[in-house]
């Protein structure tokens, strides 16, 4: 198949019209079919990869690539194609979007336009994991913003709306600078103008650089790295820029949070990856050390505002924030350890959060709330969902054996060499960790048991096919991480490479 | 043999943990709580047969190819950072394994026993399986990574079996505090992890983790200095920080007296012979870098010494049986330390095996006891049991004689030469390890007296219903007891005129490793300086006999204060000073208090105090940006309608749009505006495919 990636990003899409010709009640099976016939389709660009390709500064390196101008008057081109840095991405969003659907089994209300959205949603992220043209990578980035908005503000929590909106402001904050950004990167790209990336990329890798005028007075790449930084941290996000993920994960709806964890977060690491700090290099090493420090205060400050939650949700979101620090902690550091580790976090933490919301969902369905102090002793009642939690946070605290274990420890052996102080401040975090996660386990599913709780059910079949191969994922890549690990090591080293010129 | 058997070590135990944990529970109302419990022995048991059997396999060969090292498969590799799954098998290890296995299995089988009646036998046994899996990991790690894999799964295990009453907070506060201080440790070692990668990677291509190949590059690494230090100094601290939490030294002991809410087997196996001692374990794994950090050295030898007084002291004031043991066991680890510190490596290593020997026979004795008096823990309300349970009293006596040092049992032979080589090296640290040694002896004897002897002063009703445990929890209390006796015979001192046999048995592991033949010429120096001189004989006699005087003398105390004139010790106790310290050391040096004040409330107030700043101050900037901008954008459209203007525009935009889709939402029209936002998506792609 020749147009194997377009098919993968948009037959989501294609199950739509689907969801309208079908009772509505069908919904989530089309959805269901269409996301695991994607995820089949998606194994060839898996299997087929070249792993020895580097990708990422090379065009010709670029695998399944599909080419077409669009706007030509201004050199606008439907440019996709993927390498080490996409492939891992696509993968998880892949996985993550078969399992969110079995979270969303209970979907009641307006089944047709939540389906739509999500697919929709789907298309929308898996688009920017592959463009390689600026604007169609903007494109795809709003794009997704619109069934966010929607998922959140209709199927959410009592105060859905304030969460939707604030999330797409914010967003739309960062997306406003970005396209700016773009545009003047644009005009001002090295040799000839061009929106494609990797030719921008290759360029840079052979010395050219953004050459603009200054603006108030600051260096143009500095005030475009800071815009473009800011745009991406939105979304990860960083401190001071995170308030959005609380809320928005509070009052989204389980399988939505799954996503938002999951996958969304990473859009904003893998900008920082293809574009902000690759295009810019020299800035980024001006901007180097506020990297760490922002990474490290995400790791801790992150943890210890988890410490504080009441809210079961809400501390698997903060703890999201602390983790997400580490990927920035490995990504400015950008030694080999380093950014492979970010990558591979990347990917962990999209399975072992995911893991995490699906287990909130479980308890906000059959409770209805979810204060932590508002259970104890669960653990006798529901001894299967116990397990898999008590599972689920170890490989969160980065239990070793587990995927966590590996990421977090490339990421700071890789940081050592570098940053010695911070690497040791972030490993507080692993302690800080530690605490939130068993204080919260411990008073919901230990002590004596609460009264009012003593007849709910265990987990079922669905939630356990939702929760199984993640499992899964999480232990085998605790034990064999390379067997992911080969498939962007080619391209995160030569990005380590192009960061530490 | 050993090239096929030993990985099935750890894995024979995690094969019963998953079939446990996985069908455990219909195992259990299936076959029944017996045959489950026989199925969590099998794998223990098999893997002790296996870990025998490859010892004297070991001992089989030359000296020089006693260590060896199973590559199984490539763990991590990035870049020049490469990690395999590689087991090692040496004299030290195999020691270990013993140890672990041949107590491990035992010990299985006392829980039977101690676990009868619980419904969660099979998790009980899942669990412990799975502990075992992890500690023979960490002995049986070929590198330091899969070594913290093991001090992880131990951890974790240690977690779960602590808290496995868990409807009982207290039981399940334990657990967590167990977990939580040791990752204090884990960052520690960590640390140290990190300054070896560190070092590995500025001096070599590839970075490895290995103890062989890091071994070779230890000469290296010493001319190095992090921070302003010797990177060496550094690195040897920071793997001792880890080494504090796992083995419960000062400051981070705190965990292990509470620790032993768990089941008695658990305290037993977990709590006393085998997890706490990884610490030593560690230091004696990585000798070849502690014997190039000489200040980090000495560093470990006083907090040990400091340790293992101060918890000794500690033990004399405790009413509850098992807390007099674990008192007992981090003052025990502290001489295990000591020794280390010292230079003693291979005393330290006997001192882990006598240990674990009497110290678990303990742990199962007082275990025997709880059970017959239905779960009572308070020696207040013991005494006399003797007559009830003979084997189980007699064997517990024989023990403490193994803990007080009476000559010619074991522990007479592993603290002596502890204490001979602090006295080398520091008389300092000698003074402490000394006074520690008699009030070890005090409380042990205290311990006998008030719970087997004299008079029963619990209710008749328990008295009367208490008999002698089954023949499957008395008889490993008896074998380990009878281990405790002899095993000192291991290793008699040359100027006993033995030959230091189990010191030569270990020395390949220290001599023979590729490359740090100066570590192991260092140690042997030191045994061998000990050996040569003609006046020290005489001091080992001295300092042998002083010992054993000194532990006599307050074994007697205790007989007297608690055995023959009780009267005379409340006299005294009601005193004003003896009270007052009685109660300082009842209360633990308050040092939980002093933790939960330095510490602890101050961390409350910190994430408190952020999450309000969170939520106030941050997100409150936020939604007055937000407001702010609204009422811009708003007074921008009134003003100036259809002038187009960046980011005010969009805003106002956004604004109108998200308060129609607000009121959209609220008449349910959700569907229009789906569809439109699909009509809009499907029509940019349209325009897409126009342009083409």
């Amino acid at each position: 198949m020749s147009h194997l990636l377009s098919w993968v990003v948009f037959l989501p899409l294609l199950g739509v019209p689907a969801l309208f010709a079908l009772p509505k009640n069908k919904g989530k099976w089309v959805a269901l079919g269409v996301t695991l016939a994607d995820f089949v389709i998606g194994m060839p660009v898996l299997m087929g990869f070249d792993r020895a390709m580097t990708g990422v500064s090379n065009p010709m390196d670029m695998q399944f690539t599909e080419r077409l101008a669009w706007i030509p008057s201004l050199g606008v081109e439907y440019n996709i194609g993927v390498d080490g840095l996409s492939l891992t991405m696509i993968f998880l969003t892949l996985l993550i979007g078969v399992l969110a659907v079995l979270a969303s089994w209970n979907i009641e209300v307006y089944q047709r336009g939540y389906w739509s959205m999500y697919l929709l949603l789907q298309t929308a992220m898996l688009g920017v994991f592959v463009s390689l043209d600026l604007i169609l990578f903007f494109l795809f980035w709003e794009v997704m913003l619109f069934p966010m908005y929607f998922l959140i503000g209709v199927w959410g929590g009592p105060r859905r709306v304030y969460a939707a909106i604030k999330f797409f402001l914010y967003t739309l904050l960062g997306g406003v600078g970005m396209l700016l950004s773009f545009i003047a990167m644009w005009y001002y790209a090295p040799g000839e103008r061009t929106w494609d990336m990797v030719e921008l990329l290759s360029r840079v890798a052979a010395g050219g650089r953004f050459d603009g005028p200054l603006i108030f007075g600051v260096e143009f790449s500095k005030v475009i790295f800071v815009a473009l930084f800011i745009g991406f941290a939105i979304k990860v996000p960083i401190f001071p820029f995170h308030t959005w993920l609380p809320d928005a994960h509070v009052e989204a709806p389980t399988a939505i949070s799954v996503i938002l964890a999951g996958v969304l977060l990473k859009m904003g690491t893998y900008g920082f990856l293809r574009i902000n700090f690759t295009l810019f290099p020299e800035s980024f090493h001006w901007f180097r050390e506020v990297l760490v420090a922002l990474a490290v205060i995400n790791i801790v400050y992150g943890a210890l505002c988890a410490l504080a939650q009441t809210d079961l949700k809400k501390m698997v979101a903060y703890s999201s924030i602390s983790h997400m620090g580490f990927i920035l902690l490995g990504i400015a550091a950008a030694t080999p350890q380093g950014i492979n580790g970010a990558m591979l976090q990347m990917f962990n933490h999209g399975t072992i959060t995911a893991m995490l919301f699906l287990l909130v969902g479980v308890v906000y369905d059959r409770a209805h709330h979810r204060n932590i102090d508002g259970f104890g002793g669960l653990a006798s009642v529901t001894p299967v969902y116990a397990a898999i939690t008590s599972f689920a946070f170890m490989a969160a605290v980065g239990l070793p054996g587990l995927s966590g274990f590996i990421s977090e420890l490339l990421i700071l052996t890789g940081s050592f060499k570098v940053y010695q102080v911070p690497t040791i401040l972030a490993g507080l975090g692993i302690i800080l960790g530690a605490g939130y996660m068993l204080w919260a386990y411990q008073r919901v599913f230990f002590g004596p048991l609460n009264e009012k709780y003593k007849d709910m059910v265990d987990l079922n079949r669905v939630e356990v096919f939702s929760l199984v191969p993640l499992l899964v994922i999480v232990v085998y890549l605790g034990i064999f991480p390379n067997n992911l690990i080969v498939f962007f090591e080619t391209s995160m080293n030569h990005i380590s490479e192009l960061l530490l010129r | 043999m050993i090239e096929t058997l030993i990985p099935l070590v750890p894995i024979l135990p995690l094969l019963g943990a998953l079939v446990l944990g996985l069908f455990g529970k219909k195992i259990q109302a299936v076959l029944g709580e017996a045959w489950t419990g026989i199925l969590g022995c099998t794998t223990p048991a098999l893997a002790a047969v296996i870990a025998y059997g490859s010892f004297f396999e070991l001992i089989g060969r030359p000296e020089t190819q006693r260590v060896v090292v199973l590559k199984l498969a490539s763990w991590i590799t990035v870049a020049d950072f490469q990690v395999e799954w590689a087991f090692r098998f040496d004299p030290l290890s195999a020691l270990m394994l013993m140890i672990i296995t041949g107590i491990g299995t035992l010990i299985h089988i006392y829980s039977i026993g101690y676990m009868h009646g619980d419904a969660g036998v099979w998790r009980f046994f899942a669990y412990i399986n799975l502990f075992l899996a992890a500690m023979l990991m960490l002995v049986l790690g070929d590198n330091l990574l899969i070594m913290f894999l093991g001090w992880e799964g131990v951890g974790l295990c240690s977690y779960l079996l602590i808290g496995f009453w868990f409807t009982n907070s207290d039981y399940a506060y334990a657990g967590r505090k167990a977990f939580i201080v040791n990752r204090i440790g884990d960052l520690g070692f960590l640390t140290g992890m990190f300054i070896l990668v560190y070092l590995s990677a500025m001096n070599f291509d590839l970075v490895t983790l290995s103890f062989g190949e890091l071994g070779s590059r230890m000469e290296v690494f010493s001319q190095y200095r992090i921070w302003g230090m010797p990177a060496l100094e550094v690195a040897a601290v920071a793997f001792f920080i880890g080494a504090m939490g796992k083995s419960a030294q000062i400051p981070l002991y705190v965990w292990l007296p509470d620790a032993m809410a768990g089941p008695t087997p658990v305290s037993a196996l977990i709590h006393a012979a085998t997890m706490v001692t990884a610490g030593v374990y560690m230091i004696g794994r990585m000798y070849f870098m502690y014997s190039l950090a000489p200040h980090a050295l000495e560093f470990v030898a006083i907090i040990a010494a400091i340790t293992c007084f101060f918890s000794a002291t500690i033990g004399m004031a405790q009413y509850d049986i098992k807390k007099v043991l674990a008192y007992s066991t981090v003052s025990q680890l502290g001489y295990m330390f000591l020794a280390m510190g010292t230079g003693a490596y291979s005393a330290g290593i006997f001192h882990l095996l006598t240990h674990a020997a009497f110290k678990a026979s303990l742990f199962m004795g007082s275990g025997a006891v709880i059970i017959a008096l239905h779960h009572e823990q308070d020696m207040r309300k013991m005494g006399g049991l003797i007559k009830k349970m003979p084997l189980t009293g007699w064997s517990f006596v024989a023990a403490t004689l193994a803990i007080m040092g009476f000559p010619l049992t074991s522990g007479f032979f592993s603290k002596d030469e502890i204490l001979e080589k602090a006295f080398e090296h520091a008389p300092a640290l000698w003074v402490l390890a000394f006074a520690a040694a008699g009030i070890t002896s005090f409380y042990m004897w205290r311990l006998v007296f008030m719970t087997f002897f004299g008079t029963y002063r619990g209710d008749h009703h328990t008295w009367d219903h208490c008999h002698e445990q089954p023949k499957r929890t008395t008889f490993p209390v008896a074998i380990l007891a009878v281990a405790a006796l002899t095993l000192g015979f291991l290793n008699i001192p040359d100027f006993l005129g033995g030959h230091y046999n189990f010191s030569h048995y270990l020395s390949p592991v220290v001599v023979d490793l590729e490359g740090h033949v100066r570590a192991g010429e260092l140690l042997l120096e030191v045994e061998k300086a000990a050996e040569a001189e003609p006046e020290g004989s005489k001091v080992e006699w001295a300092l042998m006999i002083g010992s054993v005087l000194w532990t006599l003398f307050t074994a007697a105390l205790a007989y007297f204060f608690y055995l023959a004139n009780p009267a005379k010790r409340e006299a005294l106790m009601a005193k004003f000073l003896p009270q007052q310290i009685f109660k300082v050391l009842h209360n633990k040096y308050f040092v939980d208090e002093f933790y939960d004040w330095a510490l602890i409330r101050p961390l409350t107030r910190l994430f408190r105090f952020l999450a309000s700043f969170d939520r106030l101050v941050i997100d409150g900037a936020v939604n007055l940006a937000g407001y702010l901008s609204r009422g811009v954008a708003m007074l921008a459209g009134l003003l100036d309608k259809g002038v187009v203007d960046g980011t005010v525009n969009e805003l106002a935009w956004f604004s109108q749009t998200a308060g129609k889709g607000f009121s959209l939402m609220q008449s349910g029209k959700i569907q229009v505006l789906v569809a439109s936002a699909l009509l809009l998506f499907v029509g940019v792609f349209a325009l897409l495919i126009f342009y083409v």
